[in-house]
């Protein structure tokens, strides 16, 4: 198993301005990894298993990170941190929660099914939020997530 | 009489459903823009970062343009992409104002209320002191008519409909005479009212009914408030059973009364 393996980051979000938004302020920081960007949650499960449109990719043995929204179409962000945190495959994958929820009780569920951090986009500070996903690909760049079996 | 009684209960239904709707209507409309108002957002504080850019080389780049093209060139990128960028951004900043006043206003009404007896004098006091500041720079005088009825009531909600009934009496006093607070209270048969009186500006009659109307505001706009205070008021007092009605006039002064009904018991929720 290589262990320089660069972390893939799985950027699931329906809407594309977001989606973009956190991918311009990733690349803001100078990182170099492979976005992959899927807009509602079936499409997130069947890409981290290898099903549906992406038969046979078994893209759970590779090192991903997974920024997740919680308003998705088909299956909501909550339905695939379960379903990703129960299953032995792919609950070793980090997954920060990036949603424009900032409801306690999201949160708190969130946690309790296992995601790594909650991260809220914040409308009126778009600046800190900017940063934010800016220092996240700076953390990125040195990080070191669990390979996959 | 049973059937009266029968129409009584279908109303009662019928107008919780109603209120329900509204709730997840005001919750859902609010979540819901802001999303499109993100990326509004985003990509006008985007596009400044790009102005920026172009703008730190614009000194360098003007002496390789026409004559004629560089007046356009200048004043579109020093002068009008700036000017709408600010626009955009400011109207983004108020629809965000109204979409969480809307959100606070459905949260307020969903609230799980806390029942318990309330000393209501401590209360008060309480709260002007969050308000000393205010009360201070202006010198008013605050009578508070102790004892005040004890209530039975949620505290955070006293707290909040006193807090923006008071504020409202500290800051809209006339500068050009010493400020006049007065507070008391009386208990009824069914009910226990309070009043909050104040010699301050007051309010025209024919712009009473703005005042409890979520984002309108009377008078001079000269005071920094969103026109959502009365109705945040308003909603807690009636989560009471109760009722919120002001009565003024221009340039003497404003009364505020509001009622909380006896029917509360302490850990139950009769007035919901």
């Amino acid at each position: 198993m290589p262990s320089e393996q660069m972390v893939t980051i799985l950027v699931v979000e329906d809407d594309p301005g977001h989606a973009r938004l956190i991918e311009r302020n990733l690349r803001y920081s100078n990182i170099a990894n492979d976005i992959v960007k899927l807009t509602d949650g079936q499409q997130a499960l069947d890409y981290l298993f290898g099903e549906g449109e992406y038969k046979g990719a078994r893209n759970y043995s590779s090192s991903l990170l997974v920024l997740l929204d919680l308003n998705l179409p088909v299956l909501d962000g909550f339905q695939v941190l379960k379903r990703m945190k129960s299953d032995d495959r792919t609950k070793h994958i980090p997954v920060i929660m990036v949603t424009s929820s900032d409801d306690t009780q999201d949160v708190s569920k969130c946690y309790e099914l296992g995601c790594s951090v909650f991260l809220t986009k914040p409308l009126l500070d778009y600046e800190q939020f900017s940063e934010a996903i800016r220092k996240l690909g700076l953390f990125l760049s040195v990080v070191k997530v669990p390979q996959g079996g | 009489m049973r059937d009266e009684d029968k129409t009584k209960q279908q109303l009662i239904s019928e107008l919780r459903q109603c209120r329900e709707e509204f709730k997840k209507f005001a919750y859902i409309v609010s979540h819901d823009l802001r999303t499109p108002l993100i990326n509004l957002k985003g990509f006008s504080a985007e596009l400044g970062f790009a102005l920026e850019i172009v703008q730190s080389s614009l000194d360098a780049l003007l002496p390789h343009l026409d004559d004629s093209q560089r007046p356009a060139v200048t004043t579109a990128i020093r002068e009008d992409i700036p000017e709408s960028l600010e626009f955009i951004q400011f109207s983004v900043r108020r629809i965000d104002n109204f979409m969480n006043a809307v959100l606070r206003l459905s949260r307020l009404s969903r609230r799980d209320l806390k029942f318990e007896s309330l000393d209501m004098d401590a209360l008060v006091q309480g709260v002007l002191e969050t308000l000393s500041d205010q009360t201070g720079q202006r010198q008013v005088e605050v009578k508070v008519g102790t004892p005040l009825p004890t209530v039975v009531a949620d505290r955070d909600s006293m707290n909040e409909i006193l807090g923006i009934i008071l504020k409202n009496a500290v800051v809209y006093l006339d500068p050009g005479r010493p400020g006049v607070i007065e507070v008391g209270g009386q208990r009824n048969a069914n009910e226990t009212s309070f009043f909050v009186r104040d010699n301050g500006r007051g309010i025209a009659q024919e712009d009473m009914h703005k005042i409890f109307e979520p984002f309108r505001r009377a008078g001079r706009q000269d005071i920094p408030g969103e026109g959502m205070g009365l109705v945040y008021a308003q909603t807690l007092v009636r989560l009471h059973g109760g009722s919120l009605k002001c009565a003024s006039e221009l340039e003497v002064g404003s009364e505020f009364i509001f009622t909380i009904s006896n029917e509360i018991t302490q850990g139950g929720d009769d007035a919901q």
